[in-house]
């Protein structure tokens, strides 16, 4: 019996193998989705004691132009944390988003060095790196480095590059870093730049478009299969980009964890002994959610958002690739890596307790998975057109939100107050102090005294909705639908995205808005100027009868008039105020009830629309379906010649009401 | 039972002199409104001929507020400092009126008379007003060196703690606590002023330390009193609220019943202030009386 088993053990067990291997994806995609530029094969091994990852990346680059290329960029991002005097630290102060660095402590800095670079079974690069600055003179930034060839990599070809690297992660206050032992790990290894060449946005030549990591950039990179194996303690749950496709426990305490994702740009993890996982589906998307066990319980407010994040985006611009979907949840100490994407995983970001009727988590499920279509799906250059990646997604944030939770009610909806996401997001650009201070159309770091996240996520949301209701949604649908048709895999610019635009609208809606939509975009994209339309004012005059003596065949005669009804002269004046001119709609509304409707083209200073006639003008308004939500005051859009008092009444009362309650708390104090 | 005999009988003594309160509150609107008015002139200026404040009638609309205060706010700001202005104001104006009220609680009159309430705020007004500045710099002392030391802790506690729960509860407590604390401060300057009219007292510092004494020897009964008639306004805003919700405020007849409505609250304040004061002078005498008659009960001779 015994020899019988032992024949047959190798066979049984080699089946086992087998089966075990089958039955994980060793593909995703039968066809490449993408054009696979920049493939990495990585195996990383953290160290949670001292917070260092020691690495080794195979990088499989494409040259995919026509140019001979001898140098090759990447990007070492981590080092923008090694000291306050990187780029990054300058910029920022040594904060991003309200969270701080606490520069005191050595450990909480973070760096990456690349200690051996090889072409495979090829040149020795180690002593050829060098570390440039494209963007700004700081020599002390350490952010991107430059390798020259010996031999450059021709047209077509393929270079494999053996890199070792040593990563160590700061702590957590921009992104990515370790919070105790919470570990969110982005932007953490060597990370190709991306080569530009005619055809690829505005390259009129071949170079690389390879900036340094700024304060207010983000990220831009190509296409690509990333293997990865992550080795780190058993303890750990991990979570990351793509699927994990094999789980080995090693001999030492440790476990090697494989992951596989096919046609991204970047490879972010996350791991924490603590995570509970819950879980969901939508159409053939796994949805997994690593939640801080005391959010556990609103495990299902992250999966539902996400649900309606993807059935949204699926049904008005495009399919969604990937079968998975991973959202983190960081904990208290590690709020600094929540609201963050990466295709397929994203950071969220929640607290205990949080009511329902705050819907803080799901708007940053809802943003940060748009962002797997806008700068994921769609790979615009973060650091030039963050407005295309953060603009264009926060538009789709607030159709999302509004269509999922209330037009009014969608972020916030609690003991009688209520905000909507749209609302919100315009409130974010018309209430700023100087709405004026930039243009849309400039790199991140561009912004020197403020205005970034206002001008880029906020006033993009609201000139892409004026623009949606200004052409009609269905024409806005088709515009995106195939804007992303077109370029989804690719990296698209503005120009590229004006051209469809300009192409929809021409066949859509024929010259009605001019020749094309470019003076649209002259103003709100690359100019800074505001818009704001006032209804001025209304007069109605009876038209008197003429009185008087009149020549009649030599004849003095004398008027006399007899009218049925008076007839009353009502002039209407609306002004533009502000720089920006859009074509508006006056609504104009009569005493007999009824409505006449006009159009401006919004160019000149004012607009005067005449009536005469028995009928008087009783009120009217400029854009009065509120189309132009780039309007700055949209409460001077109005004017009424029968103005209710009841609106300054309930104020005044809540005002006297809310005096008396002060005082007579007051007056408990003694 | 005293306690329960106090809060009836402060009931009582207030509701005798519910034209006190009238008084009270007849002022109290027309401050308000004297300020109100104005406000309301500015606001309508402000929105010109424009019809976007009608929705503020179906309840609020974050677009409309929103860019009113952007654009206006410039014109609106100086009524919020007048109103917090005002408050300092009223401040002194109860420290006055303080006085009057004790005097016609403690002569227990029948009807409430005119001569007797400014009689008596304008004789204890000097002493209270010492008395409540004494307090006033007490309360802010402790709340300084309270919340200091609080949120050390809850600084601390961020670096250790598992999950924001855990602060939330720290915090939490912490301000419950310090709730406790001031709930007695405003106790003990109560009964300071009970003191001070009952027994004529001129010393604002010694009747403090008087009243802490008898704070803490009938504690029980002094900050169950106390919170027993604060949970009174509590209920009342509750109930407010709710109808204002069900009621609301779309139209003129809505606006008005909804105006009655906050009207009579703010009445009802004033009526449970000055039957917390009924309470506490019911409370003192009781255990005053008390005590004054295990005094006088030692028997004269023995044998």
């Amino acid at each position: 019996m015994k020899y019988h088993f032992l024949k047959i053990a190798p066979v049984f067990f080699l089946f086992l193998f087998l089966l075990s291997v089958n039955s994980l994806p060793q593909t995703i995609f039968e066809t490449p989705l993408s054009n696979r530029i920049a493939s990495y094969d990585i195996d990383a091994a953290l160290n949670p004691e001292i917070k260092i990852i020691e690495g080794f990346e195979t990088l499989h680059w494409k040259n995919t132009s026509n140019d001979y290329i001898s140098e090759l960029q990447f990007h070492l991002y981590l080092n923008a944390f090694k000291n306050s005097k990187s780029t990054f630290m300058k910029e920022s102060g040594g904060q991003l988003r309200g969270m701080e660095l606490d520069q005191q402590t050595n450990i909480n800095w973070g760096w990456i060095d690349v200690l051996a670079m090889k072409i495979k079974d090829g040149e020795d690069l180690t002593n050829k790196i060098k570390f440039i600055h494209p963007d700004d003179d700081n020599t002390d930034d350490q952010t991107v480095i430059s390798v020259a060839l010996s031999k450059p990599v021709r047209p077509g070809e393929t270079i494999n590059l053996n890199i070792k690297f040593r990563s160590k992660l700061p702590k957590i206050f921009a992104r990515t870093g370790f919070a105790d032992d919470y570990f969110l790990v982005g932007q953490w290894f060597p990370k190709i730049g991306v080569y530009e060449y005619p055809g690829i946005r505005y390259a009129i030549k071949g170079g690389w478009n390879c900036h340094q990591f700024h304060a207010n950039s983000e990220f831009y990179a190509d296409f690509g299969v990333y293997n990865v194996n992550i080795t780190l303690p058993e303890k750990y749950i991990v979570g990351a980009v793509g699927l994990q496709t094999a789980e080995k426990k090693n001999n030492d305490g440790t476990k090697t964890l494989s992951y596989h994702a096919e046609d991204v740009i970047d490879f972010a993890w996350t791991a924490s002994p603590i995570f509970k996982i819950a879980e969901g589906q939508w159409e053939n998307v796994k949805i997994k959610v690593l939640l801080q066990p005391e959010h556990f319980a609103q495990a299902d407010r992250h999966i539902q958002s996400a649900k309606a994040a993807l059935a949204y985006l699926d049904k008005y611009v495009g399919k969604y690739p990937f079968p998975n979907l991973t959202i983190v949840d960081p904990p208290l100490r590690g709020l600094g890596s929540a609201g963050m994407e990466y295709m397929t995983f994203i950071t969220a970001g929640c607290l205990w307790g949080m009511p329902d009727g705050i819907r803080f988590t799901e708007n940053v499920v809802v943003h940060e998975f748009g962002h797997n279509y806008f700068m994921g799906l769609l790979a615009t250059n973060e650091f030039e057109e963050a407005w295309m990646d953060e603009g264009f997604n926060s538009y789709y944030e607030t159709r999302i939100m509004d269509n999922t939770y209330g037009e009014k009610t969608a972020f916030v909806e609690l003991g009688g107050y209520h905000l909507g996401d749209l609302e919100s997001q315009r409130e974010g650009y018309t209430g700023m102090n100087n709405p004026k201070i930039a243009e849309n159309f400039r790199t991140a770091w561009g912004y020197k005294d403020g205005g970034y996240g206002s001008i880029t996520y906020n006033k993009t949301a609201t000139w892409m909705t004026t623009l949606d209701r200004l052409i009609g949604r269905d024409e806005m649908d088709e515009i995106m639908k195939t804007y992303f048709e077109k370029w989804h895999f690719k990296h698209p610019c503005a120009s590229d995205f004006i051209a469809i635009v300009n192409e929809i609208v021409k066949k859509r809606l024929g010259n009605k808005f001019g020749e094309n939509m470019n003076w649209y975009f002259d103003q709100v994209l690359y100019g800074s100027n505001i818009c704001d339309y006032k209804l001025a004012s209304i007069s109605v005059n009876k038209i008197e009868i003429p009185k008087g003596v009149y020549d009649s065949a030599g004849t003095k005669m004398y008027y006399k008039y007899r009218r049925a009804d008076d007839l009353y002269h009502s002039k209407v004046v609306v002004y533009r105020l502000g720089e920006i001119s859009i074509p508006v709609e006056i609504l104009v509304h009569f005493d007999n009830g009824k409505d006449s409707l006009a159009t401006w083209d919004g160019k000149e200073r004012t607009f005067d629309l005449i009536f005469e006639g028995p009928q008087k003008v009783v009120w009217a308004k400029v854009d009065p379906e509120n189309k132009i939500q780039m309007d700055v005051n949209l409460n001077n859009n109005s004017y009424t010649l029968e103005q209710s008092s009841a609106p300054f009444s309930k104020y005044m009362t809540k005002f006297i009401f809310w005096v008396e309650n002060l005082v007579t708390s007051m007056s408990m104090i003694f | 039972m005293k306690l329960i005999t106090a809060y009836k009988n402060g009931f009582i003594s207030a509701f005798k002199t519910k034209k006190l309160a009238t008084t009270i509150y007849a002022i109290t609107f027309l401050l308000a409104l004297a300020i109100a008015i104005p406000f309301k002139g500015t606001i309508m200026k402000e929105a010109g001929s424009s019809m976007a404040f009608e929705k503020l009638l179906k309840g609020y609309d974050y677009t409309v507020y929103t860019d009113f205060m952007h654009n206006s706010y410039a014109a609106i700001q100086p009524y919020i400092s007048i109103a917090i202005w005002m408050g300092i104001f009223y401040l002194i104006f109860t420290i006055f009126f303080s006085g009057g009220i004790l005097t016609i609680l403690k002569n227990g009159e029948e009807k409430y008379s005119l001569r007797s309430f400014w009689e008596g705020s304008a004789r204890y007004f000097s002493r209270f007003f010492r008395l409540a500045l004494y307090m006033l710099i007490f309360q802010i002392f402790i709340a300084v060196i309270y919340y200091i030391a609080l949120f050390a802790i809850l600084g601390s506690a961020y670096h250790s703690v598992k999950s924001e729960a855990s602060l939330f509860y720290m915090g939490l407590i912490g301000i419950i606590i310090h709730l406790f604390i001031f709930i007695l401060l405003l106790i003990v300057t109560d009964y300071a002023k009970v003191m001070m009219v009952e027994h004529e007292e001129y010393r604002p510092f010694r009747t403090i330390l008087r009243a802490f004494g008898f704070s803490f020897r009938h504690f029980l009964s002094a900050y169950l009193l106390y919170i027993l008639l604060l949970v009174v306004p509590l209920i009342l805003f509750i109930i407010y609220f709710k109808l204002e919700d069900i009621i609301g405020m779309s139209s003129g007849l809505t606006i008005l019943i909804v105006f009655i409505l906050q009207q009579l609250f703010i009445w009802s304040r004033i009526y449970i202030k000055i039957w917390i004061l009924g309470s506490e002078l019911n409370l003192y005498r009781n255990f005053d009386t008390e005590v004054n008659i295990n005094i006088d009960a030692v028997p004269a001779f023995e044998g």
